[in-house]
């Protein structure tokens, strides 16, 4: 919701900087997205003090400039620069326009902040020279109080909230936090009220119109909407049309109240119908698509046809248009789970569904028509001629206890029963003895723990003091214990963690050659990749092994859900129906389960089989589970070919975790893990292909293998990942000496890295090892 | 030669584990497939509310679906925590480490499938400054002692009231997830008396939390299997 700080002062007597009622609506639950426009403060008036040439560039000067704390030189390339003059000045971190201003060095002069132009400013287009201020202004002050500029902010309206989708709503926000009353008074459009006539508003459906107000406004002329009108609505993101329809979209981004506006000859009879449609009903909507109803749809109809669906779009049967001259103008209440229907069956948000769907505020409809009828009057000429306002319903809140004491336990806080109800208040509760009345415009407070809510946002969260937690013994006893310390076997043994993708695309299947009626199917993939859920981690890790063929040997696991129909472990510790039989969850007892974790290790490349064989056997011993029950399956070449793996070989073994677990716990193995952690300094990963070279040097014993590494990475960067093979000492390097071995992936981040430039960077690591450490590379 | 890795989302897991198994907290990582009462209704997320807009669902051809969150453990543990201990009384302590599914399209900063870590604490007068403490505790852990939290009211059906948590890291800050007071109906669907009992509950995302930390501006790494970036962790 785009908010525009001007019209947001129509209602709240505010003098805030962009960053204070930025900082005001976030921090009281109105968080703002985006600011533009506007002047940032740290945009400061400044005097230029002295004027000199630039030593390397002719059209450029150095000036010096007086913030009020200090001066400061930088580079200036305006023309009408002089002496004396009182500009605008960005510091470093300021914004201007759409850019952060940074520290610049401007053909070889630093520059520390800039002087601004009209256009950089955001107040014309004119970029000629830096602006100059005429009138009296304080030095250091920021500009934006000086300089009349508006600002928009971008909100993001949490669906509890739907009374901030309008100034109105933002401003109430506004001034509870600041403690000032609103300006708006809603008799103030009295005089556009007029008796009924001849219309009448029949709602047949009561528990889905609430209310209808209609106005019938004759002589209007259809035209362009005046400059500011349009300035207004392009500012906040709504495109203006015509001088009516602008009106309707501005007072509901006024009021929050959508509005639609008819023609009413278009109108057949006397008579405004709210009714279901008809199942199968159609009509045509304003956007020409025609829209197809089903019986529990609310339309606006009149004698004859529908005009329009309620609460989600007009007609094109009775849209206005050019000639249109006479109009019924509609402000009404539509209940919000019906509109929500509406709008997702048909695939159709609107703005106006938008606000009906989160709840709007029923006792401004009248206000919301009125002051339409007003604009339409005063703009698009013609004058009322009857307004009708029929309430099928009162929609009321319930009055809400305000446990005071219970509000203080659940925040925290030590707040006075008066200082509650009067934040209660400054948000428009009604207070009568221990219970409050919510505002009509808030859908939301139900529960005295709402109201806590309402108290922590005004009171502040940063005010609430934080509670120490105390320490006690950890129960350790879960299976997340044990699978953390298989992992730390695994990794032990040189194999890295992958977590794969658990999802399974229709080619996938064939790939594997499983049948769909084995696996769970997801009924609405957004992505055709995630149509199924696998039943194995293999494929995974099959795919993992693809991708990585500059590795070798790979080594990798997984732990993970596989997904489909298995047995039932009976010794789970779930709740079943005959714990909770009040509860829905008879779905939940279902005889068989639908996911099992997995683990599964595969090995692929140089001496896969032997390291994948150790890997059981140690497995087996440190669990205690019989090396029988690991069934290593090896890849025909056939198959690695499906999975399009250039490598000889690939060797897997898949088990259900809980197998090991149990086996685990019935050993006595000690479930735990260590959480170190090594400093990373991550390199990004390139999308082209790295380039793998081996180096072997000889090098003093001392020296470590990390040490090493960290100067190839220091030297080379285009070197993603360096990773130590090889480490021995012999006689024949030399007393004091060993050799070691490194795999060095190069790559680019831009591009396919050329053999001759990984050449260089090769050469480059072994000069600069040679260099630092006295290595010596071997052939 | 060189030992192994552990994914960089295992390393913080274990991380966020030792913290909160100090204060005696369990583990627990209940299902990914799951109903709709657990995921939604019991969390106090109506089916006719715009709030279930927010969440992309993968909704299984059975009528399951594949949880959006892991807060779907907090009434299955809160009630299989109460029916475990039949007749006992909470505190309930529990952290669930496990992945997430979201039914959209994937970029560099959202991925179909992701960790979270949901947090619960159930006790008598438990309160929002409790909350404030363990969130900011537990992300100078994860990121060092300088590490700046601060809080924003927000809305979220399952928490009253709601939060959104902030982490000042390196001089920038960063969004790093939601967090509230439980909110009763969810309190009463794990069979406890709201009135009697409160507690707060969280589920920041782990990746994110990992990319902040190291750099890293693509998401879909994490599950690439792409040997260059899991072996520098």
């Amino acid at each position: 919701m785009k908010i525009l700080k001007s019209w947001l002062k129509e209602y709240a007597d505010f003098d805030l900087s962009d960053g204070k009622l930025d900082d005001l609506l976030t921090y009281s639950g109105t968080l703002v997205e985006e600011v533009t426009g506007g002047i940032d403060d740290k945009i400061i008036v400044a005097k230029i003090l002295e004027i000199n040439p630039h030593p390397n560039a002719g059209r450029l000067h150095l000036i010096k400039v007086d913030t009020g704390s200090g001066e400061i030189e930088v580079v200036c390339g305006a023309p009408n620069i002089e002496v004396g003059q009182i500009g605008a000045f960005a510091q470093v971190g300021s914004r201007v326009l759409d850019f952060e201003v940074s520290e610049a060095e401007i053909r070889g002069v630093k520059s520390p902040g800039m002087m601004l132009s009209e256009r950089e400013l955001g107040l014309s287009s004119d970029h000629r020279g830096i602006y100059v201020f005429e009138k009296d202004v304080e030095l250091g002050r920021p500009v934006a109080k000086y300089l009349n500029t508006d600002t928009v902010f971008d909100l993001e309206i949490t669906p509890n909230r739907g009374d901030c989708l309008s100034h109105l709503g933002v401003a109430r926000e506004v001034a509870a936090q600041i403690d000032q009353k609103l300006k708006f008074a809603e008799g103030e459009f009295g005089n556009f009220e007029k008796p009924a006539g001849g219309l009448r508003v029949e709602i047949q459906n009561p528990d889905h119109c609430f209310k209808y107000c209609g106005a019938v406004i004759r002589g209007v002329k259809i035209a362009e909407s005046p400059e500011w009108l349009k300035q207004k609505l392009i500012a906040v993101g709504t495109k203006p049309i015509n001088n009516v329809v602008d009106i309707t979209n501005f007072v509901m981004l006024d009021l929050g109240q959508p509005l639609h506006a008819f023609d009413k000859p278009k109108i057949s009879g006397e008579r405004i119908i709210v009714r279901n449609a008809s199942d199968g009903e159609k009509i045509t909507t304003i956007d020409g698509v025609e829209r197809k109803l089903d019986n529990e749809m609310l339309v606006i109809a009149d004698e004859q046809k529908a005009v329009a669906i309620a609460g989600v779009m007009g007609g094109e049967n009775s849209a206005i248009d050019d000639n249109t001259t006479e109009i019924v103008l509609e402000s009404a209440v539509f209940e919000r789970k019906s509109v929500r229907r509406t709008a997702k069956i048909l695939k159709l948000t609107t703005d106006a569904s938008y606000r009906f769907e989160r709840g709007i505020d029923a006792e401004l409809a009248k206000t919301a028509l009125l002051k339409a009828a007003k604009m339409i009057c005063e703009i698009a000429g013609g004058e009322v001629l009857e307004t009708i306002i029929d309430t099928a319903q009162e929609e009321k809140n319930d009055f809400v206890k305000i446990e005071h004491k219970k509000i203080n336990e659940l925040l925290g806080t030590a707040l006075s029963n008066e200082q509650i109800d009067k934040y209660l208040v400054a948000l428009g509760f009604k207070l009568k003895d221990e219970m409050c009345l919510p505002p009509s415009w808030r859908h939301d407070v139900m529960i005295w723990q709402d109201l806590a809510e309402e108290v922590s946002r005004l009171y502040g969260f940063a005010q609430i003091p934080m509670v120490k937690m105390q320490k006690e013994d950890p129960p350790k006893t879960a299976d997340y214990y044990f699978k953390e310390a298989l992992k730390d076997i695994l990794v032990a043994q040189g194999f890295a963690e992958v977590f794969t993708y658990p999802f399974l695309s229709e080619a996938d299947i064939k790939t594997i050659g499983l049948n769909p009626e084995d696996l769970l199917e997801v009924a609405n993939p957004v992505q055709s990749e995630n149509k199924f859920m696998r039943n194995s981690l293999v494929p995974g890790l099959m795919r993992v092994v693809a991708k990585n063929p500059t590795f070798d040997p790979i080594l990798v696991f997984e732990f993970g859900n596989i997904f489909g129909s298995f047995e039932k472990n009976i010794d789970k510790e779930e709740p079943t129906v005959s714990d909770y039989p009040e509860k829905k969850i008879e779905e939940v007892e279902r005889s068989t389960e639908s996911e099992k974790t997995k683990i599964a290790v595969a090995s692929s490349g140089k001496g896969a089989k032997a390291v994948l064989e150790s890997c059981v056997k140690t497995l087996a011993d440190k669990t205690g589970l019989d090396g029988n029950v690991f069934e290593i399956k090896e890849f025909s070449r056939d198959e690695l070919a499906k999975y399009k793996i250039k490598k000889p070989n690939v060797f897997v073994f898949e088990l259900d975790a809980g197998l090991i677990v149990e086996a685990m716990k019935k050993s006595g193995t000690e479930a735990d893990f260590v959480s170190s952690e090594d400093p990373v300094s991550y390199r990004e990963v390139s999308k082209f292909p790295p380039v793998n070279r081996d180096l072997a040097f000889i090098v003093d014993e001392k020296l470590s293998l990390s040490e090493i590494r960290d100067l190839i990475l220091e030297t080379s960067k285009y070197a993603v990942l360096v990773e130590a093979f090889d480490e021995f000492s012999s006689d024949k390097f030399g007393s004091g000496k060993k050799s070691v071995a490194f795999h060095i992936w190069l790559e680019d981040l831009n591009k396919t890295l050329s053999v001759k430039e990984a050449d260089q960077e090769i050469s480059k690591i072994v000069e600069s090892l040679k260099d630092k450490f006295s290595a010596t590379l071997r052939s | 030669m060189e030992t192994g890795h552990l994914h960089p989302t295992t390393k913080i897991i274990r991380q966020a584990v030792k913290f909160f198994e100090q204060f005696g907290f369990d583990v627990y990582e209940g299902p990914e497939v799951d109903t709709e009462w657990y995921n939604f209704d019991a969390l106090n997320v109506p089916g006719d509310h715009p709030s279930r807009d927010v969440q992309d669902t993968f909704w299984l051809k059975d009528g399951r679906l594949l949880r959006t969150q892991t807060s779907n453990a907090q009434v299955r543990y809160g009630e299989g925590h109460a029916c475990r201990q039949a007749g006992k009384t909470p505190p309930i302590k529990v952290i669930v480490p496990g992945v997430c599914y979201r039914n959209e399209a994937t970029d560099a900063g959202h991925e179909a499938s992701f960790f979270q870590l949901e947090g619960l604490y159930i006790d008598e007068k438990v309160n929002l400054g409790q909350l404030f403490w363990v969130l900011e505790e537990l992300y100078k852990v994860l990121f060092g002692p300088e590490t700046k939290m601060r809080f924003r009211p927000h809305h979220f059906p399952f928490t009253e009231p709601s939060i959104e948590f902030e982490m000042k890291f390196r001089g920038k800050w960063f969004e790093l997830g939601g967090a509230g007071m439980v909110h009763p109906k969810v309190i009463s669907n794990m069979g406890l008396d709201p009135e009697k009992y409160s507690g707060y509950a969280f589920g920041p995302g782990l990746e994110r939390a990992v990319m902040i930390k190291h750099g890293i501006g693509e998401i879909r790494l994490f599950r690439s299997g792409d040997l260059r970036f899991l072996k520098q962790f």
